[in-house]
């Protein structure tokens, strides 16, 4: 009965939220189930050691559907713009996995970071399509007509929660995440047994889009704001640092556990008027705990 | 026209120096730094620091910057010693580029750093209809004696062969006499000074603060990716590209500047991935 956790993770995160009265802890829990989601992307694709130095392009694929949905096309009904945010982020993950099928090691990590610093150059620079480096800013969201307030957007966030959740449950015991692990371990072994290791990451590559691009879309809603930050370099080594920290932890509860170290380092970073100090031994304090963790287990 | 060739001269000037530091650190340590571009921020600080607040002459605080570089690489290689997954040290490289971020913000605050003052006083020079500071040719010509310095160091001297023996493959440098960890450790406080180095020479034209890091890896990387991981002479060539594409870029449709660049970058992944040139593929 492991699945279960699908629901009582979800059923937690909502308990706190309409319990606890702070406007700010409410904030921070739906953030925090954001940044699980975004991590799960990242989690698949680090199982099978692939570092995508450039994750955040997805996150950004997903944002900035749903932002230029409002921009352009004044559509902020998020039962349009989230699907279709999932959905942009995954095709862009099979895309981008295609062009990255044959590459390993830092090969793939150099890559990824040049596809998505290409989806950055352009964001920054087409102004009038992208709003730059300004970002985009998105007000009057709507849900199913009504307007989009922060407690619907709790329960849609808890609800995509409960469906990565279990879709991770699930996702253990299919074949793919045994090839995964199998093309970090050995993969020439995978490829006497018969396995296309290149469509083995095609498709990781899309589930990793999917999960990046449901998150980003989310933030977006959540910040009411996009910027091309997203798909820059030291984000995705944000996330990804985070993502072979909580793989560490859990095969089924870690990406948890990577979007509360993400968020917390983030928080933290606010408040001690120390931003890049914070990341920096954060990083560096998950990064040794994870690796004595492992040694004792 | 002149004008376009300058400018492509300029960068390629200090792009090709932190590219090359990061194959050296590539070719002896094995270890993709991510935290390089910051060997070349300290150097651009400490040198307009010292030019600046304590009135040093520019060589001399350009050689105190480079050997700060130096010994920074140095303790960075003692820490990645420890690590031997090629994972683990990205995200270890990339913990230390927020602490060197950290360390920036902490010691420099926010301001522009630069010693063009010092430059300015160097003069300008009238080329055709345009006129060029004295300073930028100075520096290019440094940049120029260092790469004939480098090129003498790895062809003629008994370091350059054992160097190259490493980059090609360690252990058979090893079980062939080559004082190997002497050797890398060598290797990646040249790399890291080479950086410094860059940084501090191109602080005559340019402002260092903080968040400089990020951006100027991602052109390093470019540069490293062309030319093939661990080639230093091909790091030389792969800038020259990413120059000239850069300031083709820039003059011509400034909205495709990273664009270009990584599209360039893209298609010689794509053909060649492990740069053009590499003496034999490397592919997992």
């Amino acid at each position: 009965m492991r699945g279960a956790y699908s629901l009582a993770v979800p059923a937690a995160l909502l308990a706190a939220y309409f319990l606890v009265p702070n406007s700010y802890f409410k904030y921070e829990a739906v953030y925090w189930a954001v940044m699980s989601i975004t991590m799960l992307g990242a989690v698949t694709l680090v199982e099978a050691g692939l570092v995508n130095f450039g994750y955040g392009m997805y996150v950004a694929a997903g944002a900035y559907t749903a932002a230029l949905l409002f921009k352009h096309l004044k559509i902020g009904e998020v039962a349009v713009a989230i699907p279709l945010s999932a959905a942009v982020g995954a095709a862009f993950g099979a895309v981008t996995g295609l062009a990255l099928a044959k590459l390993r090691g830092i090969f793939y990590a150099l890559s990824s970071l040049a596809l998505s610093m290409v989806l950055y150059g352009f964001l920054v620079k087409f102004y009038y399509f992208t709003g730059g480096s300004d970002g985009v800013t998105l007000y009057g969201a709507t849900i199913g007509g009504q307007p989009l307030g922060m407690d619907a957007l709790a329960l849609l966030t808890a609800a995509a929660l409960a469906t990565a959740l279990w879709f991770r449950h699930k996702y253990l015991q299919w074949g793919i995440w045994h090839l995964a692990r199998g093309i970090r371990e050995n993969e020439v072994k995978l490829w006497s047994l018969g396995v296309d290791t290149g469509r083995t990451v095609v498709a990781l590559s899309a589930f990793a889009g999917l999960w990046g691009g449901l998150g980003g879309s989310l933030l977006a809603y959540l910040t009411a704001h996009v910027s091309p930050e997203l798909s820059f370099w030291a984000f995705s080594g944000f996330v990804v640092a985070g993502a072979l920290v909580s793989a560490q932890a859990s095969y089924g509860l870690g990406f948890l556990v990577g979007g509360l170290i993400a968020r917390a380092l983030n928080v933290s970073a606010f408040y001690t008027n120390a931003y890049e100090l914070s990341i920096g031994l954060g990083l560096l304090a998950a990064f040794a705990a994870a690796k004595l963790w492992k040694r004792h287990a | 026209m002149v004008g376009l060739l300058l400018s492509i001269l300029f960068f390629w000037a200090y792009l090709s120096l932190v590219a090359a530091g990061l194959q050296f650190i590539y070719g002896s340590a094995r270890v993709l730094n991510l935290a390089h571009a910051s060997f070349f921020v300290l150097g651009g600080y400490l040198a307009s620091y010292l030019s600046n607040f304590l009135s040093w002459p520019l060589p001399a605080s350009v050689a105190a910057a480079s050997a700060a570089g130096a010994a920074a690489g140095l303790v960075l290689y003692i820490a990645l010693a420890r690590i031997s997954d090629e994972v683990d040290q990205l995200v270890f490289t990339y913990s230390v580029f927020w602490l060197f971020e950290a360390f920036f913000r902490g010691v420099f605050g926010y301001g522009l750093y630069s010693t063009a003052d010092t430059a300015a006083r160097l003069g300008v020079l009238t080329l055709g209809d345009q006129r060029v500071p004295v300073a930028n040719l100075v520096g290019v010509a440094s940049v120029v004696a260092v790469f004939a310095a480098l090129y003498f160091v790895m062809s003629k001297t008994t370091f350059g062969m054992f160097l190259r023996a490493v980059v090609d493959n360690p252990p058979a440098a090893e079980a062939f006499g080559v004082p190997l960890r002497r050797v890398v450790a060598l290797g990646v406080a040249l790399g890291s000074a080479l950086a410094a180095f860059g940084g501090s020479i191109s602080s005559m034209w340019q402002n260092f603060n903080v968040g400089l890091a990020g951006v100027v890896l991602v052109y390093a990387f470019a540069a490293v990716a062309v030319g093939g991981l661990g080639n230093v002479f091909g790091a030389l060539a792969a800038s020259f590209i990413i120059s000239l594409v850069r300031a083709l870029a820039v003059y011509y449709f400034p909205e495709v500047e990273l664009f270009a660049i990584y599209l360039v970058v893209l298609t010689v992944l794509a053909l060649r991935p492990s740069g053009l040139f590499v003496r034999y593929e490397r592919r997992v």
